[in-house]
């Protein structure tokens, strides 16, 4: 393949339309890239909540899996019964429920109102606010504090130092978080006693998490709390971790596939057109490269070229999806988008094989072209 | 090694009712050193000519055999490497690939010749020089005037030492100056490389080239032409 590097030359497209395709693919790759980013922040939120310190086993009522989505409880007093069994050094309540969010305005005023997700645990112990998770101020230490999401923050108008009402009852936001928006909702971390009684659960609890001696074997703990407790599952951290995963993403993920899978199609159609107009209009030339002797490189040049485009279009709308996170993330943090390296090299190799297989169609009618049109006037 | 023979070659374009026997039992030689002319009016069937010497269409009938290879019996990609080695091709309207400067046009042949890059571009710069378009090498075809775009044309044709040069209709959309000029660099490429030329033409200018003069009407080759079909 001496030649190629000159036959690469010679089979390239106007600039202008080349311009134009890649600037297309470079937007459908930005709206595959989005949805890919939306859908990456979602499993960022399951995640980081679930992802505790310390914490191997976690105690559910039976049908529980994850935190997203619970109503049962716990039997009364099972804390400290799960604490005993050898083998737990720790077995931590954590109380889950809907909350009521309003700012604190004047009497009278009527301010933004959220549904969020609060959380009740015991100050510094497992089940508050991951270390990862705090963005500014501290996790609430007493009663009367809370700490918010910072997209519900930006919702409701407040910051730190400010107080908002949940179901009715006085907090100061003492702190806020990130990776803790699920899109639907937003988690709100209260204390436990502040949390049982805004949620009107006395001594009841949601979840325990466990953390394990080192010695101990996780399997045979929650063999043996599944054994002595009723209506109870333990779950794994990887296991609940993934339950918690499928529960925020399981419902997006196919409206994902679906306008990424259009984003394709639009992009295969550019670069179908633009091979086509590209094998229409340079006929004769490409019918003399043929005559001269230029054989199927012709066509491999055609489809690297193809794929090139995509490859840059692919790389611009990656470019603009980092912008677009770093410009939603101080403007409006409300819609979070965490695009990873793995969804660029993901949509580009995707681009790519789409470039290449739209390119196919005209490089067949190329193929087919009447040798005598480079004789043709 | 003689660089065309063609013994009882017949080719029918088109299909049914548009069928039309375009070459028609045609025997021809021609010698290193030769210059050839076919003329004949347009459809007489000069360029399928060209094209079944090129390899580029099939006989129906009888056989074409290009230095020392027979067409019929050579797979396609040995046909392919038969035109980047031992053929040069002039196209009416110069066939250069327009994102290519005239220079790049001319490597690529000698490139696909088997040259080294390198190398293909002293010899593009050379011979472009030497039909006096070394000046506009860097330029692109639609940057060049009918005349010197079709003198790149005859240095891409003649850039890998051919044995065998098909011309068609090198001259008809050039002035009489331009015409002469790449008369002179084909008839030159005959003599001094030793390749055979045949060119498909009307143009009465370049009998004072050619060896031979050959009419071609309705795929017959004749006697050489008394007039003109210009």
């Amino acid at each position: 393949m001496r030649a190629f590097p000159l036959i690469l030359r010679a089979v390239a497209e106007p600039p202008a339309r080349a311009l134009c395709t890649t600037g297309g693919i470079a937007g459908s790759a930005l709206l595959v890239l989005v949805l890919l980013a939306s859908h990456r922040s979602l499993s960022t939120a399951a995640r980081t909540y679930v992802s505790q310190p310390g914490v191997q086993l976690w105690v559910a009522p039976l049908g529980t899996d994850n935190v997203v989505r619970s109503s049962a409880l716990l039997a009364e007093g099972m804390p400290d019964s799960v604490a005993a069994i050898p083998g737990i050094i720790a077995a931590d309540p954590i109380v889950r429920g809907f909350v009521t969010v309003e700012p604190q305005t004047v009497e009278g005023a009527v301010g933004v109102q959220l549904t969020l997700l609060g959380i009740g645990s015991i100050p510094g112990r497992a089940g508050g606010i991951p270390p990862t998770a705090l963005r500014l101020g501290r996790a609430p230490q007493r009663r009367g504090e809370v700490a918010l999401d910072r997209a519900a923050a930006f919702r409701l108008h407040v910051g730190v130092g400010d107080s908002v009402l949940a179901n009715g009852r006085s907090f100061r936001v003492v702190g806020l978080t990130s990776g803790t928006n699920l899109l639907a909702t937003q988690f709100a971390f209260f204390d436990l006693a502040s949390a049982r009684k805004s949620l009107g659960l006395p001594d009841r609890v949601s979840f325990l998490a466990l953390s394990l001696d080192a010695g101990a074997e996780a399997g045979e703990v929650a063999r043996t709390i599944e054994e002595r407790f009723d209506a109870v599952a333990v779950h794994t951290q990887e296991r609940f971790l993934a339950n918690n995963v499928r529960e925020v993403s399981a419902g997006v993920l196919p409206i994902i596939a679906v306008i990424a899978a259009l984003g394709m199609v639009v992009a295969a159609i550019l670069v179908l057109l633009l091979v086509q107009g590209t094998v229409e209009e340079q006929r004769r030339e490409l019918a003399a490269l043929r005559a001269i002797g230029v054989g199927g490189s012709m066509s491999a040049a055609l489809m690297l070229r193809a794929a090139l485009l995509a490859l840059i279009g692919v790389g611009a709308g990656g470019a603009a999806s980092l912008g677009l996170a770093r410009l939603l993330d101080r403007v409006l943090p409300t819609v979070l988008l965490s695009p990873l390296p793995v969804d660029l090299l993901r949509t580009s190799v995707a681009f790519v094989a789409v470039a290449v297989l739209a390119s196919l169609l005209p490089l067949a009618r190329l193929r087919r072209m009447d040798p005598l049109e480079a004789f043709r006037q | 090694m003689i660089p065309l023979e063609m013994t009882s070659v017949c080719r029918t374009r088109g299909r049914g009712a548009h069928a039309v026997q375009a070459v028609r039992n045609i025997t021809l030689r021609v010698d290193p050193g030769e210059v050839v002319l076919l003329r004949g009016p347009s459809g007489s069937g000069k360029t399928t000519l060209l094209a079944l010497a090129a390899g580029l269409l099939a006989a129906d009938a009888g056989t074409v055999t290009v230095a020392g290879l027979r067409l019929d019996r050579a797979t396609e990609s040995a046909r392919r490497q038969l035109r980047q080695r031992a053929v040069g091709l002039v196209f009416q309207r110069g066939g250069l690939a327009s994102h290519l400067s005239a220079r790049d046009n001319v490597r690529l042949m000698a490139e696909l010749a088997g040259h080294p890059a390198r190398e293909s571009r002293r010899q593009a710069d050379l011979l472009l020089e030497s039909l006096g378009v070394g000046h506009r090498a860097a330029q692109r075809p639609q940057e060049l005037s009918g005349g010197e775009e079709m003198r790149v044309a005859v240095a891409r044709a003649l850039v890998h030492r051919p044995m065998l040069v098909l011309a068609d209709e090198p001259t008809a959309n050039l002035d009489s100056v331009s015409g002469a000029q790449v008369a002179e660099c084909l008839a030159r490429a005959a003599k001094l490389q030793g390749a055979a030329v045949v060119i498909a033409t009307h143009d009465d200018r370049l009998l004072r080239i050619a060896d031979r003069d050959l009419g071609l009407t309705d795929g017959v080759l004749g006697v050489p032409l008394l007039r003109s079909y210009g």
